[in-house]
């Protein structure tokens, strides 16, 4: 693998020497080593499976600034801030209830409960929006609307079984 | 204008507008506005971005819905939880970043030391909007009017009922959908059909009214008027003679059956033909976006389905439904005539098997939908491991796949064995129910005869009996009878729905007629988009003069096809005019567009049938001396008599094998025998060699004298003898002039053909 590495600049930057702080107007800009780069941006290689692993920092032009492996290596405060960020442009509402699901010509009308408040919304092909997250852990669902909003079921073994059996059918 | 900003206005909420109003903003002033769902701190909430001439306005707040006068008036309040506002003056401009999961608005101050801020937050599907008002603050800022196209935004809620469209483009509400009506029009298929109807209904009556009677005649004759004890008869006799009724009155009805099923099999297949043929039609009048576009072609593939449904219905839901409710209404008062004390409690369980059916109806569908997903993940994975050997062998992984399919055929086969085990279970007990019902009213009946209550006697209650399992059929029928209505009733939607699909590039109502072409091409502050938001041309200004060729280059994705496909209006552009000898495109003729631009594109299609056909297509009254002029300036000729079957060779689906090269010189052909005036060749000799590239070049030469040709082209070499070229970048236009023009220029012309140069010349040098 070692070697694999060489054959391309994996570009990994060290944890130790990154320096993320929240800038004015919602941004977040990165000091590494003796360089500053404004306004980057965050992006998951892995965002179901190891959500804070492999997160590529990319510049505000567009090139990569290099790879974190994990930003659980990052001091404390970093850490928190990369999260917060991450946070924002992987907003995923978590779905706590499910009120109705009703089947219109091929549709589907869900009205639930989410920890950002009550919401509706429609989505097609119920049975391919509608997944596990990963296939190896079974258990969060990750349901997506016609506007490719997203709302996640964090644990479907624990949501209540009125709201489990409304799409229990749809899963496969 | 002011009347469609007034309309614009109007949409904002009447208790939104209050409370603006009650901030000392005056709601006439907005120019544009836009909702956001969610709070800077990604909750949901209810926010109204919008702004007037000078200042920009965040008002973010809560809608609360109370209830007035009791449950059944609601009334909406906004609670303002903060109201910002920004001088318009020190904002450059606005933008829309996307997220992941959800988009911002954010504002570019004027001063260039300041960074861009965050003024808004929403959910994906208000971005769409969002960039509308954007678009909006831009004219404004630049002093253009207010848009009036842009402001027509989509509408994604119904109207009527606030329900969302599930598909926007649709426009179909669900709730408010008049399903009613829509079987209306599907009947309206039949009005040609009108004698073949009510012959079908007659015989449908007369077998239902057979089948219901003749338990009456067979079941009670035979218990009794011979099988009673002390009736004075020839047993024997007697029960032969029953039987042979019996005999004949199933006889008489398998008849009425067979005459019934003829006729429908008769009628129906032409109402389908009709409906089919409609729909062709339909679609052949759409515009080329009708096809490219996602969602519609999904629709199209399902077309054919949807008839199928139509037909299925037709064919045997609607005779049985007839069937079941004449056979139930007819049961039920022959049973209201025989016992009406039996006859009310079989009523009183029938809303109870009703239920029954219908809920274990319900629980079965998502039962059998769960074991349908499985097999359909096992076949794809099945033909995902076929057509992928190749690959598997290679990296020897024959086993794992194995494994793979192990586990999803596993999940198949549990599935299935819920579902069958469910079935086990489920029908013996539904059926003991109907057993009970029959028992309760043997019993009861039982009884009547022992004490000769209301003449009851054993033939009367085995007739009664024999009624009671008549009823289990229609029953069953009638619980699924609404899914198999909402599920025609969804095709027979889908079907109209390309029918009365309006083309977006429709003629004008005045067309003006230019038979003969001169070939002056003038693009003006072009801009087009396929989807809003998401600029494909970009203010681009263009002229071709008459006879000369322009060749336009430019990156993959630079919009060059689009640009073609504008001029042949195969689109309609969003910004902007062009025009072809002076007269706009939206105002020619269509058959003037079509008959004088020839388009040879990057796409080949070959209709199946003969070479000499396809070469034909676009003027059937060609002669074969022509077809062979045109297949020899194609340099077609000469591959074509190649085959055994010269000029007969059938190509297109199950036809000849053609290489891409020899399909794009027939294609060629086609065009050239059109003689079209404007010569369109969208990388027309990409596909193939250089040699073949050169000999259609000569040829294309000649083609070209006296046209207005506009090619594109990857490899420079091919737009050797255009008279200007246009360099495209992103939807722009960035360089235009002649080959020595753009070298002396050094700019982007210079780099492609450095570029392209400098690979020719290493090839050379390496060997």
């Amino acid at each position: 693998m070692s070697e694999l590495q060489n054959l391309a600049e994996m570009n990994m930057l060290d944890a130790s020497k990154c320096a993320f702080t929240p800038t004015e107007g919602g941004y977040i800009s990165l000091k590494y080593e003796d360089k500053t780069f404004d306004r980057i941006k965050l992006c998951r290689a892995l965002p179901y499976k190891t959500p804070d692993e492999y997160i590529c920092i990319i510049d505000r032009d567009g090139k990569e600034v290099g790879i974190l492996r994990d930003i659980k290596h990052l001091s404390k405060a970093d850490e928190e801030n990369v999260r917060v960020e991450l946070t924002k442009i992987y907003y995923c509402p978590s779905i706590t209830k499910i009120m109705s699901v009703k089947d219109r010509m091929g549709y589907q009308y869900f009205e639930v409960q989410t920890n950002g408040g009550k919401r509706e919304f429609a989505l097609r092909d119920a049975s391919r929006n509608i997944r596990y997250v990963t296939s190896e852990k079974r258990g969060a669902i990750e349901i997506r609307d016609i506007d490719g909003n997203r709302y996640l079921i964090e644990d479907f073994d624990k949501i209540d079984v009125q709201s489990r059996k409304k799409i229990e059918a749809f899963l496969v | 204008m002011t009347e469609i900003l007034s309309e614009y206005l109007s949409k904002i909420p009447e208790h939104v507008r209050n409370t603006i109003y009650g901030a000392g903003i005056d709601v006439s002033k907005i120019i544009a506005y836009v909702y956001s769902d969610m709070a800077p701190d990604c909750k949901f909430a209810d926010c109204w971005i919008f702004f007037d001439k000078s200042l920009l306005y965040i008002m973010t707040g809560y809608d609360i819905v109370e209830e007035k006068n009791g449950a059944k008036k609601l009334q909406c309040t906004y609670e303002r939880k903060s109201l910002e506002r920004f001088d318009i003056s020190t904002i450059k401009m606005l933008e829309i970043e996307r997220f992941v999961g959800t988009a911002r608005l954010m504002a570019y101050p004027e001063e260039e030391s300041k960074a861009p801020f965050e003024i808004a937050t929403f959910s994906l599907g208000v971005a769409g909007k969002a960039e509308r008002f954007v678009r909006h603050f831009a004219d404004m800022k630049a002093d253009k009017p207010f848009d009036v196209n842009a402001s027509k935004e989509e509408e994604l809620f119904c109207p009527k009922c606030g329900m969302r469209y599930p598909n926007p483009s649709r426009k179909v509400c669900p709730k408010c959908m008049n399903k009613i009506s829509i079987f209306g029009r599907l009947l309206g298929f039949f009005k040609f059909y009108m004698k073949k109807l009510i012959y079908f209904f007659i015989v449908i009556i007369l077998s239902t009214v057979f089948s219901v009677l003749s338990p009456y005649v067979g079941t009670k004759l035979l218990y009794d008027n011979v099988l009673t004890p002390g009736v004075d008869a020839n047993l024997y006799g007697e029960v032969g003679l029953v039987m042979l009724i019996i005999i004949a009155a199933r006889l008489i009805g398998l008849g009425f059956t067979m005459w019934q099923g003829h006729i429908s099999g008769g009628l129906i297949p032409y109402v389908v033909y009709d409906l089919k043929m409609k729909i062709f039609k339909s679609m052949q009048k759409l515009s080329v976006g009708f096809y490219t576009n996602k969602q519609t072609g999904q629709l199209m593939e399902r077309v054919n389905r949807d008839t199928t449904n139509i037909y299925w219905f037709f064919v045997d839901g609607v005779p049985f439904f007839i069937i079941n409710i004449l056979t139930f209404i007819g049961v039920l008062i022959i049973m209201l005539i025989m016992n009406p004390i039996l006859a009310i409690i079989v009523t009183v369980m029938l809303p109870v098997l009703l239920f029954l059916f219908r809920y274990i109806h319900k629980s079965f569908r998502k039962m059998h939908h769960n074991s349908w997903v499985n097999q359909a993940i096992l076949s794809s994975h099945i033909s995902d491991s076929m057509g992928g050997q190749r690959v598997i062998k290679a990296f020897a992984k024959e086993r794992e796949e194995s494994d793979r399919f192990a586990g999803y055929s596993m999940n198949a086969r549990n599935a299935d064995l819920k579902l069958s085990n469910t079935q086990a279970t489920v029908f013996p007990l539904l059926s003991f129910v109907a057993i009970l019902t029959n028992l309760l009213v043997l019993g009861l009946g039982g009884c009547m005869i022992v004490s000769g209550y209301a003449d009851m006697t054993l033939g009367k209650l085995m007739t009664f009996t024999a009624y009671m399992s008549m009823l289990y059929g229609p029953m069953e029928f009638l619980s699924r009878f609404s899914d198999w209505w909402a599920r025609c009733i969804d095709s027979a939607q889908r079907v109209f729905e390309i029918i009365d699909a309006q083309p977006d590039v429709a003629e004008a109502d005045e067309p003006v007629s230019i038979p003969e072409m001169k070939g002056n091409i003038v693009m003006k502050n072009v801009n087009f988009e396929y989807e809003p938001g998401r600029p494909i041309i970009k203010n681009l200004s263009l002229s071709v003069e008459e006879g000369h060729m322009v060749g336009i280059v430019g990156k993959t994705g630079a919009g060059k096809s689009t640009i073609v496909n504008l001029m042949a209006r195969l689109y309609d552009v969003v910004e902007g005019s062009i025009t072809i000898d002076g007269v706009d495109v939206k105002d020619i003729a269509t058959k003037d567009m079509k008959r004088n631009i020839g388009i040879v594109s990057q796409e080949i299609y070959l209709f199946i049938g003969t070479i000499a056909d396809n070469i034909r297509y676009a003027c059937p009254e060609a002669t074969m001396d022509e077809v062979i002029a045109a297949a020899k300036a194609a340099s077609a000729h000469d591959f074509i008599m190649k085959l055994p079957d010269g000029y007969e060779t059938r190509v297109g689906a199950g036809g000849q094998d053609l290489s891409g090269g020899e399909k794009q010189r027939i294609s060629i052909a086609r065009t050239i025998i059109q003689n079209p005036k404007i010569l369109i060749l969208d990388e027309a000799t990409a596909s193939m060699d250089t040699e073949t590239e050169r000999r259609i070049q000569e040829s294309l030469t000649e083609l070209k004298q006296g046209r207005t040709t506009i090619a594109i082209a990857h490899r420079l070499s091919t737009l050797r003898d255009a008279d200007v070229l246009a360099v495209i970048d992103r939807g722009e236009m960035v360089e235009y002039g002649t080959h020595d023009e753009l070298i002396r220029k050094k700019g982007e012309y210079y780099n492609l053909y450095k570029l392209q140069f400098d690979a020719v010349k290493h090839i050379g040098t390496a060997e």
